[in-house]
């Protein structure tokens, strides 16, 4: 399976890394937009990057329990210096992006796309998760 | 094995800890990862009902081969109806509260839909006790 290069998805995205020792990014298999923390627990997928407006510490605690592959806080929100801590405690890579949340996702998108990890006509049914 | 942890009403900054550690027990324990979501999904509302909603309380996981218990307890205002509350959407938690992306009334729905079994009792002005399995394929 093809992935794409966390070198474009940060150019692309306009990405700000908030952390500090050295990480190794986890591939990237899909993406959730959501704000509401049961929401994303329940449907995001495991491996997926999370764009979203929140930016306290259970955003970091959401993430690191469903396993997804990175947390980017859109709109130009940055981080406050406790979920920044928590992220490098737990191991999830943070970023911020000026983009609000539907371009930041229309461009990942269209990235996943390319590399055919979206079949544009048949996901986007949001389901409960099982793994 | 038994994890137990204490849950203060509104303490946010470790709010989500207790979720966490027990899924740590059960990545550990060798559980199947779908057991684990589902685990965890019950084992994370529930505790942060008892943040959002109750004054304090505890909460257990019981990890065997076969099985994970989550029980949730806490002192708080309790819930009149059950029924209600269960209902996707249904939530009283304040506004200030659903700014922080809490309060979608996704909690209970989403452990009823996690658990395999599940039993909720609750006395208004008591407090509440959640108890829920999941079993281990
Ligand atoms: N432990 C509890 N003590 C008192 N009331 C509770 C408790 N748990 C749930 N409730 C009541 O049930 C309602 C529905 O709970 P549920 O978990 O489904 O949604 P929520 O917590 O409001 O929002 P979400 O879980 O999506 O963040 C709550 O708004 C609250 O009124
Ligand atoms: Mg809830």
């Amino acid at each position: 399976m093809k992935l794409i290069d966390w070198r474009e998805i940060i150019a692309e995205l306009e990405l700000t890394a908030h952390y500090h020792n050295a990480l190794v990014l986890p591939p990237v298999y899909g993406a959730y937009c959501g704000d509401m923390m049961s929401d994303v627990l329940a449907r995001a997928r495991r491996g997926s990057l999370w764009i979203t407006i929140q930016r306290h510490r259970n955003v970091i605690a959401v993430a690191s329990l469903v396993g997804l592959s990175a947390v980017v806080i859109s709109g130009g929100r940055v981080p406050p210096p406790d979920t920044v801590a928590l992220a490098e405690k737990e191991g999830v890579p943070l970023f911020s992006t000026p983009l609000d949340s539907f371009h930041a996702a229309g461009r990942l998108y269209y990235l996943l796309t390319r590399v055919g990890l979206i079949n544009p006509t048949a996901d986007g049914v949001a389901k409960p998760q099982n793994t | 094995m038994q994890l137990k942890f204490q849950v203060k009403g509104m303490d946010f900054s470790r709010a989500g800890q207790a979720a966490t550690k027990i899924k740590k027990a059960l990545q550990l324990a060798g559980m199947d990862p779908a057991t684990i979501r589902k685990a965890i999904i019950i084992a994370y509302e529930a505790e942060m009902n008892i943040v959002i909603h109750a004054y304090h309380g505890t909460l257990t996981a019981n990890i065997t081969p076969h099985k994970v218990e989550i029980i949730a307890e806490d002192e708080g205002p309790g819930i009149p109806d059950i029924p209600l509350a269960m209902q996707e959407g249904y939530s009283t938690a304040p506004p200030h509260i659903r700014e922080m992306g809490f309060g979608a009334g996704m909690g209970l729905p989403n452990i009823k839909k996690s658990a395999d079994e599940l039993d909720i009792q609750s006395e208004v002005n008591k407090g509440t006790k959640l108890w829920a399995a999941v079993f281990n394929n």
